[in-house]
């Protein structure tokens, strides 16, 4: 008896391990690395950029077209005929918009890998209030319309077609709470609400969108009376929808448990800062690049509700390690992190790596735990002696997290390290201040002189967003192409 | 995004608004409003005057060829409008001897007041809605609604079947006490209160 247990327990263990491995080998493709550099390159990095860009550019054209096609812009005589049309053209691009609204932050990874994330969220996050404004004026549109067509008060006509019509309730109510997120989010950009209430609130804008659709269905004048566009339109969203279940949700939880994700070691830093490696089975399936980041969620009773990105700051072969400073908030929890604790992961997800580099040279400027990419970058990228400057500036030593691995890895590989310290400039420079007696040098001087190749390398930033907007500025006036200039947002 | 691209795209966007426009004017000029046998609704229009023909038209369904698609098909017996295809047969069979006895029923019925309750046939406002418009003709007794006929309807995209099932539900139920026929909301709507309009009239 206990014997023919054992053997089901084992079974039951090896049938789980050929799922694990099953899942694995099927959502993840092992990268082959070929390094090209060159115009061809940029050329080609380009015209994908181009592409996704042309595409959500079309994914607005389609219903205006439609709308055209249909005769929408033909028939204006009356004062509801216009109204109606208002109605009808709002409604179609706004659920354009919210179509492409969401596709930004579904992760879909052909997208992603052109893009790059915190440009997707940053379009993502410009998008909203236009959308807002959009789905009002079509509110009042529809009301006015439908007051105009009936002769009856307008406030009589949303009455009536609420209470007729049980999906443009839901439609008025998905306005509603998508008013309350788009207030929330301004109220998060200032500063007046934590993060943890916004995420939440966040979550109901995808109820909203739910809401929204059943009127668009039984009401939509373009839905019913163009089968085309209404097919087209559920095509977009099982597309969107499907790649937004799938890349931001089974995925990553599939796979951090087919690969048993968990935390291998954590190690205190200088200063307030603590590597965490995470590690697993065919971790280096995840298929990750130095200069990327994931999302990490701590499956933790307090924090396994939100994630948060971090870069990783070690070439990712057999563990993928963080580096993450004290800030406050969640990263100040995760200081004190327990090995053992598992781990799920998003990603690998940016831009920020060898495959937007097209130059020999490449210049490598960090700011404080903006190291973190930026080590795992001199790491891994490839080069000769010579080739690579970093750039790292520190307030003092005790302040520079990860110098000594920076340091063994610029003498072993033959890159140039700068080391800037001072206290943070007055002025709002990149640069520490100059001293009082020194003949008075503008930034992108400075900056050749520390980086004379700068010209004609690619050039990597990585730091708080204030520092690296006024370094990126001094480097464009130097005339480096925006197409070298590579920048990752932290704070997003 | 590039200059080129850009250009491109202007041009391709310039290009299929021109070309979607054209469309919708091509379409403009053969979309008509059908608007059915404006003989009939003229015949029917004075109310009261000959009500009897249509009446025994719609009132009786008659089980043979002379009034196969009753009361769904506006277009019937009533009356003496040659080119609808249906009156057509009707008065073929009407001349020929040896047809079923129904309609040469149907034909005499004036010479006798039958005891059925006298009917009336009413045509609505033209109602105006979101499609286009609607008007109806309304046939009743005291208490039935027995026949309704569209004079003027838009029939794009499948509201033909809509029109269809509503009149079949009006006449069935003898009112507008039924839900919406889906796809066709404001349809409906309209229909229902080009009926309401109508029974209001008789």
């Amino acid at each position: 008896m206990r014997g023919k247990l054992e053997n089901f327990h084992s079974g039951f263990v090896f049938a789980l391990r050929v799922v694990k491995l099953a899942i694995v080998i099927f959502m993840t493709s092992p990268k082959t690395e070929v390094i090209y550099l060159g115009r061809r390159k940029l050329v080609s990095l380009q015209r994908k950029q181009d592409a996704v860009q042309v595409l959500g550019l079309i994914l607005l054209w389609v219903p205006v077209l439609a709308f055209a096609a249909d005769g929408g812009f033909a028939s204006l005589e009356s004062a509801e005929s216009i109204w109606s049309a208002i109605n009808r053209l709002s409604a179609l691009l706004a659920t354009a918009m919210l179509v492409i609204h969401i596709a930004l932050v579904a992760r879909i990874p052909w997208i992603e890998g052109v893009i790059g994330l915190d440009k997707l969220t940053h379009s993502h996050k410009r998008l909203g209030k236009p959308i807002l404004y959009l789905l009002a004026v079509h509110f009042f549109a529809s009301v006015i319309s439908y007051s105009l067509i009936d002769g009856s008060a307008l406030i009589n006509a949303f009455f009536y077609l609420t209470q007729n019509f049980l999906s443009v309730t839901l439609a008025s109510l998905a306005l509603t709470l998508m008013v309350v997120v788009v207030v929330s989010s301004i109220r998060i950009a200032r500063r007046k609400l934590s993060y943890e209430a916004w995420y939440l609130v966040h979550l109901v804008s995808y109820l909203a969108i739910f809401l929204s659709i059943p009127h668009q269905y039984e009401l939509g004048s373009d839905f019913l009376t163009q089968p085309l566009l209404q097919s087209y339109f559920t095509l977009l969203y099982v597309f969107v929808g499907g790649n937004l279940v799938w890349f931001r949700i089974l995925q990553p939880v599939a796979l951090s448990f087919a690969s048993s994700l968990k935390v291998g070691s954590v190690k205190r830093e200088a200063n307030r800062t603590t590597s965490i490696s995470i590690s697993g089975k065919r971790i280096s399936r995840l298929g990750a690049e130095a200069g990327q980041f994931f999302l990490l969620r701590v499956l933790t009773k307090k924090q396994w509700w939100r994630p948060h990105p971090f870069s990783v700051s070690k070439a990712p072969y057999d563990e993928i390690r963080f580096t993450i400073g004290n800030r406050g908030d969640d990263t100040a929890l995760l200081q004190d992190i327990r090995p053992g604790t598992r781990v799920i992961l998003e990603g690998p997800f940016g831009v920020f790596s060898e495959s937007k580099r097209t130059k020999q040279h490449v210049t490598l400027l960090a700011a404080g735990i903006g190291i973190a990419p930026i080590r795992a970058l001199a790491e891994s990228l490839a080069s000769e002696p010579g080739d690579i400057t970093v750039v790292y500036r520190v307030t003092d030593d005790s302040d520079a997290a990860l110098l000594s691995e920076v340091q063994r890895i610029c003498r072993e590989r033959g890159h140039y390290l700068e080391l800037i310290k001072g206290p943070r400039s007055q002025s709002g420079s990149f640069l520490p201040d100059q001293e009082p007696g020194e003949r008075p040098k503008p930034d992108y001087a400075r900056l050749l002189d520390i980086a004379p190749t700068l010209v004609d390398s690619d050039v990597y930033i990585c730091g708080p967003s204030r520092w690296s907007k006024s370094a990126k500025n001094a480097i464009e006036k130097v005339g480096v192409r925006k197409e070298q200039i590579h920048l990752e947002e932290f704070a997003w | 995004m590039r200059i080129s691209t850009s250009i491109v795209s202007v041009m391709v966007a310039g290009g299929s608004m021109s070309f979607a426009l054209q469309h919708a004017a091509n379409q403009q000029s053969d979309w008509v409003p059908i608007e059915l046998s404006l003989a009939e609704s003229a015949v029917t229009s004075k109310p009261g005057s000959e009500p009897s023909p249509s009446k025994s038209a719609t009132t009786k369904p008659a089980p043979d060829s002379g009034a196969p698609q009753n009361s769904s098909v506006p277009t019937q017996v009533s009356t003496q409008d040659t080119s609808a295809p249906g009156a057509n047969r009707a008065t073929q069979s009407d001349s020929n001897p040896p047809a079923d006895p129904t309609p040469a029923a149907a034909a005499q019925p004036t010479a006798e007041p039958a005891p059925q309750p006298v009917s009336k046939t009413v045509v609505s406002d033209v109602i105006s809605y979101k499609y286009g418009k609607i008007q109806i003709s309304l046939t009743a007794t005291s208490q039935d609604i027995t026949g309704i006929e569209l004079l003027l309807g838009d029939a794009s995209y499948g509201r033909d079947v809509a029109y269809a099932a509503l009149i079949d539900a009006t006449v069935q139920l003898d009112g507008t006490g039924y839900g919406n026929v889906s796809g066709a909301t404001f349809t409906t709507e309209a229909f229902k209160k080009a009926v309401s309009n109508a029974l209001s009239k008789l």
